[in-house]
């Protein structure tokens, strides 16, 4: 009997172990999948414009930057017409920080969701991004639609955009479980993750070209993974080749560190919400 | 299972043994190793600042083998001494490389030597040692000076046999035999030179006792692989009878001999803190002090890096481990790192290129199908190219006509003789035989127009 329970394929076994993980996970992405969903339905449920908010926003934002730095100063960003240009940057980086300004309040902001039932509350972080995530792909179809009217040629490299997303999604969860995690024991973080995007954003190569800035200057932003990631993005799909592929290992290394420490944190603070909530 | 039933046990919930909370530290903590080493060597890349004479053997040697000329690996100046290595993961790099970019043998190095502390973290814990313990240990291995410069500097293969040395511990203690020998098997993927490492294995697993069996299959394993890959020769008696003695063997003796000699003797006081890991340590030592080449006397390349794991073995076997100890230990690793960074100031820092955009245009103008003559910190820029030639082939072949000459005799590569550099520039301002493309700062580029001889050096 104790050999039935400790082989391969007993009870205890490690098949069985493993498939009993395979149905957790299973769980866990219903959940988080229904979870985001029920994101999107109630920001939006009682607006006039509901989801068409997604796109509003970039589109402003491009224009905005596009007027001051297109019009207004002359920033060159041939042969991109700085609407697309600018637009294509922020499509992407507002992924980002909409990602980790919706994870800020995930597990703060669902205190009686948390007491009543059990669940991983890493789900809840998870979530906020996925449902981020659905709001750019609409941004995305924008984005697309004005490639079509400014027929900027796109280049088949563009098929690299997802494997590259995906460094930008885990990155985007590693903050994310990080904020939300603080957030429980120090409200200022919503603030601090605000002030702190702001001055991320310039300092990454959204809104003006790389090649534009100092040469040590753009070691330094392409050491930030946002900085690789964004350029990657916009070189993959405007000019068919990585300006700078030497980042790409960088990135992915710090990718890495920021979704697993975020997470080991996440569940270093998570027997503590019960507390301080 | 509904989401609102509390789970019976953490494997029930999803929650698998990489969730624990621990584990994903220690992971996340690897990560960070890579990250850094990554970092730096992708910035130090970008600056020119290293000799990088490895890694554009390296890169001519994917590039060749991509090329289906494997052949040529043995004649090749820039890699004939990696064709010694018989090493069969190059073919399996070499695409990774290619299509990846070549930051991903710094990512692929810094991940996989990061690993090991994996392997330090669990025979320690099985072992019973306090987190304290297994940290110095871990930290030891991982900021050893060779092993953290010969990842940072350059890119060297042997390096990754320091993660395979405390692995094959781990699994032996674990008493599994299948991955033990697999990675036995994957470890020659390396080259012959891993038998090193996998002989100080096997020495210290038979001494130890409790793994006595899994160091005779090392041993056994080791000398049919030398066997068969080497034609049982002795691969390292060049280097003995080079024997000599220069300022980085003096480094040598002081950084490295000498720490591990003051150690040895504390060990006569404390006997407690004696173990079987002590003998590869002092073998290695010795044999390198031994050969006496620049390479293995060097306290910066690969040649030195297996001593880390074995460090690291010292201290997770140690019965007790006072913390006065693991404070000097962690003093002693720091103290180590500082004159690392103090010394590649002024090795590497110190003398950069400073016309690093020159180069940048002086490289454009070279096409790829090109032969390129050049220093060793200049030639990884070609990336995967199998058209590469070192500086110092100048003085040593015949320079076909039609072959890129780029040089920058302001700065030394470590490996081209200062004067052989100096006499191409006053040939090159003198055109003879040789069309100056471009000479800015210092770089000069030119193409053969004709055969040239090469010049003697003195």
């Amino acid at each position: 009997m104790d050999d039935a329970s400790t082989s391969f394929l007993g009870e205890n076994g490690k098949w069985h172990r493993l498939i009993h993980r395979v149905r957790g996970m299973g769980l866990w992405f219903e959940l988080t999948r229904n979870l985001a969903s029920r994101d999107v339905e109630t920001r939006y449920k009682h607006s006039l414009l509901g989801l068409y908010w997604a796109i509003i926003n970039p589109l402003v934002t491009a224009a905005i930057f596009g007027f001051i730095f297109g019009v207004i100063f002359h920033v060159s960003t041939k042969p991109i017409p700085y609407v697309v240009f600018y637009l294509a940057g922020l499509t992407f980086w507002n992924f980002f920080a909409n990602g980790i300004m919706s994870a800020v309040g995930s597990v703060s902001g669902n205190a009686a969701l948390l007491a009543k039932i059990y669940f991983p509350r890493v789900v809840l972080p998870t979530a906020s991004i996925l449902a981020r995530f659905i709001d750019f792909l609409f941004s995305l179809g924008v984005f697309i639609i004005f490639i079509l009217i400014y027929r900027v040629l796109v280049h088949w490299t563009s098929l690299w955009l997802p494997a590259i997303l995906l460094i930008q999604i885990f990155f985007t969860m590693g903050i994310g479980y990080m904020v939300a995690a603080l957030n429980v024991l120090y409200r200022d973080m919503t603030q601090l993750m605000g002030l702190l995007l702001m001055v991320w954003l310039y300092f990454s190569p959204v809104i003006y070209r790389l090649s534009a800035v100092p040469k040590t200057l753009q070691t330094l932003l392409l050491i930030d993974p946002m900085g690789t990631i964004i350029e990657m993005e916009r070189n993959v799909i405007f000019t068919g080749r990585i300006l700078y592929p030497e980042y790409l290992w960088v990135a992915v290394a710090w990718t890495g560190v920021v979704f697993l420490g975020g997470l080991a944190l996440f569940k270093r603070v998570e027997p503590m919400f019960a507390e301080v909530m | 299972m509904t989401v609102n039933q509390e789970p019976s046990s953490p494997s029930v919930s999803g929650q698998g043994s990489l969730l624990k909370t621990d584990q994903i530290s220690r992971w996340a903590w690897v990560w960070a190793y890579t990250a850094i080493v990554t970092t730096l060597a992708v910035v130090r890349y970008g600056m020119f600042v290293s000799h990088g004479y490895s890694l554009a053997g390296y890169l001519t040697a994917f590039a060749l083998i991509l090329h289906g000329n494997s052949a040529l690996l043995a004649s090749n100046l820039l890699t004939q001494h990696i064709a010694l290595q018989h090493a069969w993961a190059l073919w399996v790099l070499a695409p990774f490389a290619k299509y990846f970019d070549l930051s991903f043998l710094f990512f692929a190095s810094a991940f996989w030597v990061g690993t090991g502390s994996l392997a330090i973290w669990r025979i320690g814990l099985m072992l019973g040692r306090d987190r304290g313990t297994i940290m110095v240990a871990s930290v030891l291995y991982l900021l050893y000076p060779s092993m953290i410069a010969a990842n940072i500097y350059d890119f060297h293969l042997m390096v990754w046999a320091s993660p395979i040395i405390v692995w094959l511990v781990w699994y032996a203690l674990d008493r599994r035999w299948v991955p033990f020998l697999a990675l036995l098997v994957l470890a020659t993927g390396i080259g012959v030179g891993v038998s090193g490492a996998l002989l100080l294995t096997g020495l210290g697993l038979i001494l130890w006792r409790r793994t006595v069996w899994f160091g005779l299959l090392v041993g056994a394993f080791t000398v049919l692989y030398w066997g068969i890959s080497h034609g049982l020769s002795w691969p390292l008696q060049e280097g003995l009878r080079q024997g000599h003695i220069d300022l980085r063997t003096v480094l040598y003796l002081a950084w490295i001999v000498l720490p591990a000699a003051i150690a040895v003797g504390g060990l006569m006081l404390r006997k407690g803190l004696y173990n079987v890991w002590w003998v590869p340590v002092v073998a290695l030592v010795g044999f390198n002090v031994m050969q006496g080449t620049v390479q293995s006397t060097s306290p910066f390349t690969d040649a030195s890096a297996w001593i880390a794991p074995f460090l690291a073995l010292i201290v997770v076997s140690a019965g007790h481990f006072p913390s006065r100890l693991k404070k000097l230990a962690l003093l002693w690793t720091a103290g180590w790192v500082v004159l690392m960074g103090g010394y590649l100031y002024h090795a590497t820092w110190r003398p950069r290129p400073t016309n690093v955009a020159e180069l940048h245009t002086a490289l454009a103008m070279v096409p790829q199908h090109a032969t390129l003559v050049g220093q060793s910190y200049i030639l990884p820029h070609r990336r995967v190219n199998p058209n590469n030639m070192p500086a110092f082939a100048l003085g040593r072949i015949v320079i076909p006509a039609g072959t890129y000459v780029l040089i920058d005799p302001s700065v030394w590569d470590g490996y081209t003789p200062r004067t052989l550099l100096t006499e191409w520039q006053t040939r090159a301002a003198r055109a003879r035989g040789i069309h100056l493309l471009y000479h800015h700062s210092g770089v000069w580029l030119f193409r053969t127009t004709q055969p040239i001889v090469p010049i003697h050096q003195g």
